[in-house]
């Protein structure tokens, strides 16, 4: 069980919000001119690293909004949270 | 309330803890961005006040209770039961003419979409705990706030009136497991 900050509602459990992937993706301007392999690359392929990543998370069961925050997937520790649109702080 | 058939179709008690069924309550569900002038002025003058901004609050006047469930979202309550035969409130049709036909939000009738159960007891929130992961000694959880969470898996809105005072708000279709749910964990404590 760990403690998330949301934006708009305050300190809640993780029960409370469901995972959306890796956050700050581009979608590519023109999808029809990409190769197969760089649209799958866009489409799946994601970096699944070890420290810190971005991530968008949902409050789905509080207030529904969408957010970002950034989370060591080593030992799931919260670094900052920010709202949807915004840049990182680091 | 038209044709209206409850789940719940008893009272409990159990030592000082009780909870009841409130009767048809007219909700209405109010989206719109705050920020747009003309939406917010709007709606002060509709319903007489200023929709609450901060999270989990709530204004009242003397017929309706708004509140807070997002930053671009709120809860329109009647503080007076419906007994007349009809799913229409006077207040929606005004607020559909002046904000969804303008395009300034979104409102909709959610008056059959929840049940209320009024709680009361002193110790609700050690009944709640057993199976809601919010932190109800928090300093932000005052009285008369409104929070959203899980109840034993099922979603709910908490509407913290006094220490011992709440109204529970929960789907219709989830009412009768959780009204079953609370019952068991009450006869626990």
């Amino acid at each position: 069980m760990f403690i998330i900050n949301c934006p708009y509602c305050g300190e809640r459990d993780h029960a409370e919000f469901s995972y959306g992937g890796e956050a700050h993706l581009v979608r590519p301007k023109q999808p029809t001119e990409l190769s197969d392999d760089q649209w799958a690359e866009y489409l799946f392929m994601r970096k699944n690293i070890k420290g810190i990543q971005y991530e968008r998370w949902n409050h789905s069961h509080g207030c529904r909004r969408w957010f970002n925050l950034s989370r060591d997937t080593s030992n799931d520790k919260i670094h900052s949270v920010y709202k949807i649109g915004e840049k990182p702080s680091e | 309330m038209l044709n209206f058939i409850s789940p719940i179709t008893e009272s409990h008690t159990y030592n000082n803890f009780s909870m009841k069924e409130k009767t048809p309550v007219g909700k209405i569900n109010l989206r719109g961005n705050l920020e747009n002038k003309d939406f917010a002025s709007t709606v002060g003058k509709i319903l007489g006040m200023i929709l609450p901004k901060e999270p989990c609050s709530i204004s009242t006047k003397e017929k309706i209770t708004c509140m807070w469930l997002g930053p671009n979202e709120w809860l329109l309550v009647s503080n007076d039961t419906i007994t007349k035969d009809s799913n229409d409130y006077e207040l929606e049709k005004v607020l559909f003419n002046e904000i969804s036909k303008r395009n300034l939000g979104a409102v909709t009738n959610i008056s059959d979409q929840f049940t209320i159960f009024n709680l009361t007891g002193s110790n609700i929130f050690e009944i709640l705990s057993k199976g809601c992961p919010f932190d109800f000694n928090s300093d932000r959880f005052a009285n008369n706030k409104v929070i959203q969470t899980i109840l034993n898996h099922i979603d709910v809105t908490i509407h913290k009136k006094s220490e011992s005072n709440i109204d529970l708000y929960v789907r219709r279709s989830f009412s009768k497991h959780l009204w079953d749910w609370l019952k068991d964990s009450s006869n626990l404590i």
